[in-house]
C-alpha cells in the first residue's frame, strides 16, 4: 500500500548499495548481525559507516535514503547480494565451481571480468529442506532508521533471484525450492514491516532477464509472478520492486541494453506499489511502452548510470 | 538527467513518477565520492524539472555555495 510516497511528487532516492568508506574494512563473514554488533570494532565501523552514508544522501537532498546495503561483506563483484542470505539459511552445504547458467551466457570466458566475478561466487548446494536463518532484516533496518528522520528504504534480493545462485539437490524440482524460499523471505519481509519499516524494496524479479532467454514461455513467467507475489503475502508496507539489467562489479552484462517490452506486462502483475526500471543506460528507450499502459503503480526510473564513473550533469541533454 | 525526466513525463503522470538510479553503486566498483556526486546530480536534475512544474525543490546542502570556502 502506498504510504511513504503517496503524496510525494517526483520523490528521489537511490537503489540501495553505496561504496564502503575506505576505513570500513571489517565484515560480517557469516556472523549474525546482532552478534557482530557485540564486536567493538565491527560495531563502531558499521554504525559510523551507515551514519556517513545516510548523511551523504541527506546532504545530496534525497527524499528517501538507504543504509547502503552495509551488511554486505567486501566481496568480489557484489557477491554478498546473493550470499548474505545463502550463508545464513539452513539446508545449504558446500558449493560448486560454476554458476547456474551464467558461465555459459554472455560470452563469458577467462580473460573477462565477469568470468572472474562468477568464479568468485561459488554457488551453494541445497542438500536439505531450506529453513530460516539469522537474516535479521528488521534489526538492520532499525539501526539505519534511528540515524535519520527521512524514510529509510530497506532492500533485499527476492527469493526467485536467490534460487539462481543455488544448486538444488534436495527438492523434486527448482520450482519447489523457489516456493520454499518464497515462504522464508515472506516471513522476513513480514517481520521487517512489523518492525515499522515503511518501505521495502524487493530486488530483481527474474521476468525481464528470463524474457530474453530462448525457450521461456508465458507460463514460465506466470510461475515467477505467482512465486514472487507469494513472498509478499501479508507484508504491510509500501513495496517497491527493483529491476535492472545486471550490476556485477558495476559491469554491463549486456553490451546492448535490452528492452523490457515482453516482460513489462508480467512485471506489472507483481504485488508492489512502485516498479523501478533501468532508464539511464538506454536513454529511456522503453519509456514509450507506458503510453498505452494503464497502471495504478508508481514507476521509478533510473536517471543515473551505475556502470560509469561520470557524475552526470543535472541538465545534460540526452543524445 | 532533467531531459530524461521530461521524457518520462510524456508517458507517465508526474504523480506516478519516482526518480532513482539504474542500480546500486556497489561497494568496490565505484568510489564513494563518485557515488555522492551522482546523488547530488540526481537531485539537482530533478529540481530543474520540479522548478519547471512549479513544485517545491529539495534543498541540496552539498551544492550550497554558502557552505563552501573555495571561491572563484
Amino acid at each position: 500500500m502506498l504510504t511513504v510516497t503517496r503524496d510525494m511528487v517526483l520523490p528521489t532516492t537511490v537503489t540501495g548499495s553505496y561504496p564502503r568508506p575506505l576505513w570500513f574494512d571489517r565484515s560480517l563473514e557469516g556472523r549474525s548481525f546482532k552478534s557482530a554488533l557485540g564486536d567493538s570494532l565491527f560495531r563502531e565501523q558499521y554504525l559510523d559507516a551507515v551514519a556517513s552514508i545516510i548523511a551523504e544522501q541527506e546532504a545530496a537532498g534525497l527524499d528517501i535514503v538507504t543504509d547502503g546495503d552495509s551488511r554486505f561483506d567486501l566481496t568480489v563483484g557484489g557477491k554478498s547480494w546473493f550470499f548474505y542470505p545463502i550463508e545464513r539459511l539452513g539446508g545449504i552445504e558446500g558449493h560448486r565451481d560454476t554458476s547456474r547458467g551464467w558461465m555459459s551466457r554472455h560470452g563469458l570466458r577467462p580473460g573477462k571480468i565477469l568470468w572472474e566475478v562468477q568464479e568468485a561466487y561459488q554457488p551453494g548446494v541445497v542438500r536439505r529442506k531450506l529453513t530460516r536463518g539469522p537474516l535479521e532484516y528488521a534489526e538492520l533496518w532499525k539501526v539505519a532508521q534511528r540515524m535519520s528522520d527521512r524514510p529509510v528504504k530497506f532492500g533485499a534480493i527476492c527469493a526467485p533471484a536467490l534460487a539462481s545462485m543455488l544448486w538444488n539437490e534436495h527438492y523434486v524440482d527448482d520450482k519447489a525450492m523457489i516456493l520454499d524460499l518464497c515462504d522464508i523471505m515472506n516471513a522476513e519481509f513480514r517481520e521487517v514491516a512489523a518492525a515499522g519499516c515503511p518501505l521495502i524494496q524487493v530486488e530483481e524479479p527474474p521476468h525481464h532477464s528470463r524474457a530474453l532467454q530462448e525457450g521461456t514461455t508465458d507460463a514460465d513467467l506466470e510461475f515467477q509472478t505467482m512465486a514472487f507475489n507469494r513472498q509478499l503475502e501479508g507484508v504491510d508496507a509500501e513495496i517497491w520492486v527493483h529491476t535492472c539489467w545486471g550490476n556485477p562489479n558495476q559491469q554491463r552484462v549486456h553490451w546492448t541494453v535490452p528492452s523490457y517490452e515482453r516482460a513489462l506486462p508480467h512485471l506489472l502483475q507483481l504485488k508492489c506499489d512502485v516498479l523501478t526500471i533501468e532508464c539511464a543506460s538506454s536513454d529511456g528507450r522503453d519509456l514509450p511502452l507506458f503510453k498505452h499502459i494503464k497502471t495504478d503503480k508508481k514507476i521509478g526510473i533510473g536517471v543515473v548510470n551505475h556502470c560509469n564513473t561520470g557524475s552526470n550533469r543535472p541538465s545534460m541533454w540526452r543524445r | 538527467m532533467a531531459a530524461l525526466i521530461r521524457k518520462a513525463l510524456e508517458y507517465i503522470p508526474k504523480e506516478q513518477l519516482v526518480i532513482s538510479t539504474d542500480c546500486g553503486f556497489g561497494r568496490e566498483g565505484l568510489s564513494r565520492r563518485i557515488a555522492f556526486y551522482k546523488c547530488v546530480a540526481l537531485v539537482e536534475g530533478t529540481n530543474i524539472v520540479r522548478r519547471e512544474l512549479g513544485l517545491p525543490e529539495a534543498r541540496v546542502r552539498a551544492a550550497d555555495p554558502k557552505l563552501w570556502f573555495a571561491s572563484r
